[in-house]
Order: structure tokens, then sequence, then C-alpha cells
């Protein structure tokens, strides 16, 4: 017998297709996904009329029910060897696999048309929950070819497609609700801010946080602390009081985090007060220098000024 | 620990893994450490260090893996050998306090994550599997003309075994032949010995069989799917390069 092995393989599914095509295809790949393009029922009507939103969320459903059928009679995780589809080892193979084990997921087009950030956020939230996708893709909006319907864009939106992947990793990993990041009020997410620095501003009553005792979830919420970081935290304080220089060498990166945190009671020392002016100024001068390409430089008291040869010069003569 | 730390004493040994145990089963009988271990080959003379030649010895060696694996953990035998494949030309030190304290303190040694020989080696351990991991993804196969596959990698780390065994298990029908140019070592493994594989040392120059046909068709198709895919508007030359480091280029064929 002739084998071969097969890494991974990804199918696509049109809209509106047909359950027995999903069942057959389930057992062969590793992961599916139906793409909802648009992230509403209106938007996918101006620009992709043959889709709707019925079509896109059938098959969905369908994979999504299909999956939490088949977690009751799961198989091992086991990594596993195809062979060759011959006739009789595709029967074998199949009678051996999970249905779709490395779960489903979805795309969308992020600025081709008007919805704000907090939509499509909220789409994201309702997907992850109702059908317990393992990813949403966004990809900023590329114009190919020019029409009427069409936004003109000269550059790709990368930011806002960034701030979203931020946000969705929050929505995922660290436990935020889609309302808790945006409002009616600011649909859109901050371009000089990542979210969760944000959200963090806008409720300092949260903060500061104990690094020696918060739990698990709080410190996930500590901008700067991701989830490796909060794990090893809580590895490391089984054995030691955290003091910042602790910190530093368990990897934490204290460039956003310092701002937020306590160690046994005591700020870091570069903090001079905690309140929402000090820290935003200083995130803000954070994030710049990490921002493609800054439009203009706004003069800030804590740029570092360089001394020039003549102001040297001036110092030592006294004469201003 | 308070053992004796012997000034001015460098302790060689023979570069292997086992050598390096055998140094710990040395100094946990002699309860002292030594200022610095070096591999034997690296080893340029102080006029005032001592040393001592170290004879790596199998049933030492054996005893320390052993106990670490059964009276301490898995966890803490698998980050003193991964750390171990790391090139920092200090990791011996660091590596023998790690497993000296282990037997002391026990498996939570790797969670006293304030500890600097602690962090040390974690540090090298994730290192190493992260060059491991990367190259995992970078690996370029090619086909010989004797149905042979061959691809030359450039690793900082030790990490070539780790990615052989990755590699015929992906692929066990291929006859490969994997190349750390930077160490001149091979990775051999035929299909007809299957979970076999060797290790060994290659001369400065060897003589390959040329391409075959299809190997050729093949990395032009691969070339142009790169080019082609790429979309002009979102290149980001900086990410890509934390995917695929420069130093990697050399073996990649769509960077050709």
């Amino acid at each position: 017998m002739n084998i071969i092995s097969i890494g991974y393989i990804h199918a696509k599914t049109i809209p509106g297709c047909s359950q027995e095509l999903i069942d057959k295809l389930g057992v062969l790949v590793d992961r599916m996904s139906v793409n909802i393009e648009l992230p509403s029922q209106n938007s996918l009507q101006l620009l992709a009329p043959e889709k709707s939103k019925e079509t896109i969320v059938k098959p969905m459903s369908y994979i999504a029910n299909q999956l939490s059928a088949t977690a009751q009679r799961l198989l091992p995780r086991k990594k596993q060897w195809y062979f060759t589809p011959t006739a009789s080892s595709v029967i074998h193979q199949t009678k051996n696999r999970n249905f779709v084990p490395a779960g489903q997921t979805t795309q969308l087009i992020v600025g081709a048309t008007p919805e704000t950030d907090l939509k499509i956020i909220q789409l994201s939230e309702n997907l992850y929950q109702k059908f317990h996708l393992k990813r949403v893709y966004y990809s900023a909006y590329i114009s190919v070819n020019e029409d009427s319907l069409l936004p003109t864009l000269e550059k790709p939106s990368l930011l806002r497609e960034n701030r979203i992947y931020q946000a969705d990793w929050l929505l995922r990993f660290y436990g935020f609700r889609a309302d808790e990041l945006l409002n009616e009020q600011n649909p859109n997410f901050n371009t000089l801010l990542d979210p969760k620095c944000d959200w963090a501003i806008r409720h300092l009553e949260n903060f500061p946080v104990e690094v020696n005792s918060a739990d698990y979830a709080t410190l996930l919420r500590v901008p700067g602390i991701g989830v490796v970081s909060a794990k090893r935290i809580l590895r490391a304080r089984g054995n030691c009081h955290l003091q910042f220089e602790h910190l530093k060498k368990l990897g934490v990166v204290l460039k956003r985090a310092r701002y937020f945190i306590t160690c046994d009671g005591k700020y870091a020392d570069s903090i001079s007060h905690f309140d929402q002016g000090f820290i935003s100024e200083n995130l803000l001068y954070l994030e710049r220098k990490l921002l493609p390409t800054p439009s203009y430089v706004q003069t800030s008291l804590f740029d570092e000024l360089e001394p020039t040869k003549l102001d040297k010069i001036k110092c030592l003569t006294g004469n201003f | 620990m308070d053992w004796e730390v012997l000034e001015n004493q460098v302790y060689l040994y023979d570069g292997t893994f086992d050598g390096l145990l055998t140094i710990a089963f040395d100094c946990y009988v002699t309860q002292s450490i030594p200022r610095k271990i070096v591999p034997e080959l690296k080893y340029e003379t102080n006029l005032l260090e001592s040393t001592t030649l170290i004879a790596t010895d199998e049933v030492k060696a054996k005893r320390i893996w052993n106990g670490l694996y059964e009276k301490v953990s898995y966890q803490v035998l698998s980050d003193c050998y991964y750390a171990f494949l790391s090139c920092q030309t200090q990791k011996e030190m660091v590596i023998l306090k790690y497993i000296i304290n282990s037997f002391l303190i026990g498996p939570k040694i790797s969670n006293m994550l304030s500890v600097d020989y602690v962090v040390e080696v974690i540090k090298l351990r994730k290192n190493v599997l992260h060059e491991a991991h990367r190259l995992k993804g970078l690996v370029r196969l090619q086909e010989l003309e004797n149905n042979l596959w061959y691809s030359s990698i450039h690793p900082d780390n030790h990490v070539i075994e780790n990615i052989g065994q990755f590699l015929m298990k992906r692929f066990p029908t291929q006859n490969m032949i994997l190349h750390d140019k930077n160490r001149n070592l091979a990775f051999l493994y035929h299909a007809n010995f299957r979970d076999n594989y060797q290790l060994v040392n290659l001369p400065h120059h060897i003589v390959l069989p040329d391409f075959s046909a299809q190997e050729i068709q093949f990395q032009t198709l691969w070339k142009t799917f790169f080019h082609t895919i790429a979309i002009k508007q979102r290149t980001n030359p900086r990410l890509q390069m934390q995917y695929m480091p420069k130093k990697y280029w050399k073996d990649l064929i769509e960077k050709h």
C-alpha cells in the first residue's frame, strides 16, 4: 500500500451548499469555512446580491450542529496519517475521522461598506457564541476594479484591520464583551491607542491591579499583559513575592503594563501620578512611535530633546 | 545550595549531553561545582585556570537522566535537553545549576521564574524550540536524480534532529538527507527503515547528484506561485522577516 501523508486541508463552501455535500466533505478535511464576505444584509444586497444572510447562516449553523453532535463521541486527538484515496482506504479513513476536526472559520471584508467597527465586532461576538467559530478573518478592502457602488481607496485601511483583529483577540482570549470595547457613542476604534489601552483608560476605577494577588481574569485585562505573561505571573507567584525586576525577568513587557499595576502596593519608579491625563499622554507617546509614518509630530513634555552643540556652548559661556 | 565553588577550576568534557550529565554526577558526589565548563575542543588555554577533563561515563549519565525523569519531572529533563542544544557558549553552567538544584528543590523548580539560572535555561529552551518550529516550515526538500530528497539548512542551534524526526514522520515514503551546513552534519533517512535515522558528520565538500527534471519544473512553479499570490498593496517586508528571517533566505528557493 502506498502511504502518503497529507498535512492540513481547509475547504471553503459556497452559500447554499447542500447538507449531504457538507457531510461528505466534513470527514475529509480539517477545517471548513463559509465566508460571510460583508457584515450586513444590506451590504450583501448591494455588493454581492447572489449571497444572502440565510444562505450563509444555514450551512454555518449546520456545521456547528454537526460539530457539537460529534463532540460527544470524539476520537482521540492524535495526528492522523492518511492513506492514498483508493476506494477501500477512503472508507477506512472516513470511519476513523472526526467531522471537521479543526473547526470552522469565516472571513469578511472591512471597509468596502459603511458598517462601523462596533457592528463588525458584535457580529463576530455572535458568531463565536452561536456557532463556536474558531476564528473570524478580516481583510481590509482593496479596490481592484472601479464601480460606482465601490469606494475608491488609495491604500487598504490596514490600521483599521489591525484594530479589529486586536479586538477580536480580546473577545476570544481575554474575556471582553463587544459592548465593553465600543458603544453607540464611540462606534469606531481609537486610531491612536489599541482597544485594550483605550478600554483601560476609560475604566481607571479597575486599576491599579496588584500583581501578587489579582486573579487570572483581572491580570488579563491589564494592557501589556497577555495570556502568556498572565500565566507566567501565576506560575511564578507561588514561589516568591513579585517585584518589578522579577516581572522583567519573567519576560512581562512593562512598557504599557507599568502604568496599571502595583507590586506589593508600590507603583513602578517612573510613575509619578495615577491619573487619566498622565497615563494617556504617556501611552499615546509610546503608540506614536509604533504607528506607521505619522503625518505630524505633536510636541510633548516627554520628548527627549538633545541639547545641540550651540546649547552646550551657551551653557558653558553663559551667553544666552 | 551551599556547595563549594572551585575557583579557577575548569571542567572539560566531550561536548555531548551525556558528558554534561556525567559532570553533574561528579559534582553531586563531591558536593562542589567548577567555575566554568567548556567542551574540550573549544577550550583556549588560560594560565590562571586549571583544567580537569571529565570523561563521559554512560552509567553516571544514565543515572542522572533517570533521576531527573523519575524523581524530578519530565519537564525539567526536557528543559535541560533542549537548552543543551543551544548554540550559546555559556549554557553548560546554567544547565548544571538547574540540574543540581532540581534534585534539591524538586519539580517546582521549573516554576521559579525569578531565579536567574531557571530563567536562563527556559530562555535557551525557548530559543531552540522556536528555531526548530520556524525551520519546520522553511525546509525545502528538493528531489535529486536518484529518488533522493535533499535540503540544506543553516540553523544557529543544534536542531537538525528535531526537524529531521518531524520530516520523516511527515513524508515517510521519501528517502531524505537533511544537511546542517553550519555544523556539517547530515540527517539520513531511508524509507525502507521506518522509524530509524542516522546523524553523520559530512566532509566540507560533498558532490550531490543533479536535480531531477521534475524538480526544476516544480521550483519554477513554486517561484511563480510565490510572486503571483502576493498582494501588492499588502506587502510588509518587516512582518515577512519576522516569520522567515534573512539568515535563512539562502536555503529558500523562492528567495533566489
